[in-house]
């Protein structure tokens, strides 16, 4: 048995691999930049996000500087809403491969998510140490509770892009709706303010997101001295367990038909 | 036992709906070589899709007990923006097959050389072909699925993959959907005739050439009448 088993592991890391190069190959094809726009993107949006704060005259709530603070609420929030799109998108372009008996969807969906949280790392990491070599500053109080927040709201986005994926057994519509979750997300999640400055009533009605508790232990591991008032690592793993949970169930009943290739033209 | 057990399947094609399959069942074992004749126009590749599990019916179910290929020939298994090289190997990898080998045998078998380095999306049609159909042969299947002709490509390679796909039937079966009767006759053992949306089995090849033929008549006979008073 063991042999076997230990097979087994390595054939899923194989076909993990295969998945992640499928995905980087694929990827942002046909351009000279090609898969480096996963990087230049974000830059891009923190770009975009720093000339608005200081257009606006906005200064960090919390003791540190522009860039840093930006970094926390915006890679995050970048990370999540990339990995529900590339899982969502995972359903159809993955679809013939799913007939191989060896490839799930699961295993299709848990390879993408490790490809991106490994891009979120790397583009975190390298857009920290830009600010240190440009601006001269560096905040990383706690790497590993850092890394935890970051893994939170990945593991968020993840699991919640696998259940669209689940649903679109009920409706391949379901998927389709994820902007109508992403784009509220950007204004909710603490992208450009902190838990601390909010009123109370707003902090409560926005208290169940899990992504802004991600974000927010991310910033108690990055910035010294900062406490939340909201940060609770339970209510995104309480959300991942959920989503995995409904996802898994709605993927393995029965009575629902799977979605098709040609499924939106049948009657 | 692999198939179709009542299955039901229709689409809307420019607002036409379309019947395809209607509590159709066909049921074989995975090493026996059916053939199911169809005229033109009336659902094949739906059925070797639903066959190779690409979708499922709206009604029934299809049984696929057993590893069955995917149509030979498919190209969408393949990526357009990834080399064929890399596709080939990719594919490899997720089916457990040695990509040494894989590669090896469609590099061989394609005749497509250093054209193989080069993304899918760059090539013609009739490399692509090539590429897709020794894929699909040099992956181990208890079950082929063909959707119409065995081979793309080149008349001398569709020939040589006629014969690569005579030699993977010695062990392994066969669904076989087609309107093609030269390639039903030389690979058919069981045939079936696609009628009204139900599969009718017939009792030799020479039964099944016969009603493709009246179908393919009546068909023509239609267009006639319609042309005529359309004007078209």
């Amino acid at each position: 048995m063991k042999p076997r088993a230990r097979l087994d592991a390595l054939g899923e890391i194989r076909r993990m691999r295969a998945i992640m190069r499928r995905e980087i190959g694929s990827r942002y094809a046909g351009d000279t930049v090609g898969y480096l726009w996963a990087y230049i993107f974000p830059l891009s949006w923190m770009a975009v996000i720093y000339l608005a704060f200081i257009a606006f005259g906005r200064t960090s709530p919390i003791d540190t500087d522009i860039v840093s603070f930006l970094l926390s609420g915006v890679l995050p929030y970048l990370g999540t809403r990339f990995v529900i799109n590339a899982v969502v998108r995972a359903r159809t372009a993955y679809r013939h491969i799913l007939i191989l008996p060896q490839v799930d969807i699961t295993l299709v969906i848990f390879s993408i998510f490790l490809l991106e949280l490994a891009n979120g790392i790397a583009m975190f990491s390298g857009l920290l140490l830009l600010n240190y070599a440009v601006f001269g500053f560096f905040e990383m109080a706690d790497p590993g509770l850092v890394l935890w927040g970051f893994f939170l709201a990945i593991g968020s986005g993840g699991a919640f892009g696998f259940l669209l994926v689940a649903l679109a057994r009920i409706s391949p519509v379901i998927p389709k709706s994820n902007p109508i979750f992403l784009r509220p997300l950007f204004y909710i999640s603490g992208v450009f303010f902190v838990a601390n400055e909010l009123p109370l009533g707003f902090l409560t009605a926005i208290s169940w997101n899990p992504l802004f508790h991600a974000v927010e232990l991310l910033r108690e591991g990055m910035f010294a001295g900062y406490h939340s008032v909201l940060a609770n690592g339970w209510v995104p793993v309480a959300f991942i367990g959920a989503c995995l949970a409904l996802g898994l169930i709605v993927l393995n009943a029965e009575s629902l038909p799977f979605e098709g290739e040609s499924e939106e033209e049948l009657i | 036992m692999i198939g179709f057990d009542r299955v039901s399947m229709a689409y809307v094609h420019e607002g036409f709906r379309r019947q395809i399959l209607r509590d159709a069942t066909l049921l074989f074992e995975p090493h026996e070589k059916v053939c199911v004749m169809a005229p033109a126009g009336s659902g094949k590749t739906t059925i070797a899709h639903l066959m190779a599990g690409f979708a499922e019916p709206q009604k029934g179910h299809v049984l696929r007990d057993a590893r069955l290929s995917w149509p030979i020939g498919f190209s969408g298994v393949m990526h357009p923006a990834i080399s064929g090289a890399d596709n080939v190997e990719i594919i490899a990898d997720l089916a457990g097959v040695p990509r040494a080998d894989l590669l090896a045998y469609v590099m061989e078998f394609s005749g497509l050389g250093e054209v193989l380095d080069h993304p899918l999306q760059t090539y013609s049609s009739t490399m692509r072909g090539q590429l897709a159909t020794s894929l699909s042969i040099a992956m181990p299947a208890q079950t082929y699925v063909v959707d119409t002709v065995v081979g793309s490509g080149s008349p001398s390679f569709r020939a040589k993959a006629e014969v690569a796909f005579e030699r993977k039937l010695e062990n392994a079966g066969m669904f076989f959907i087609t309107s093609a009767p030269r390639q039903a006759e030389k690979y058919g053992e069981k045939f079936y005739v696609l009628e009204e949306g139900q599969f009718e089995p017939v009792a030799s090849f020479v039964a099944a050439k016969a009603w493709l033929e009246s179908a393919n008549q009546r068909e023509d006979d239609l267009s006639f009448v319609l042309d005529g008073f359309f004007g078209i």
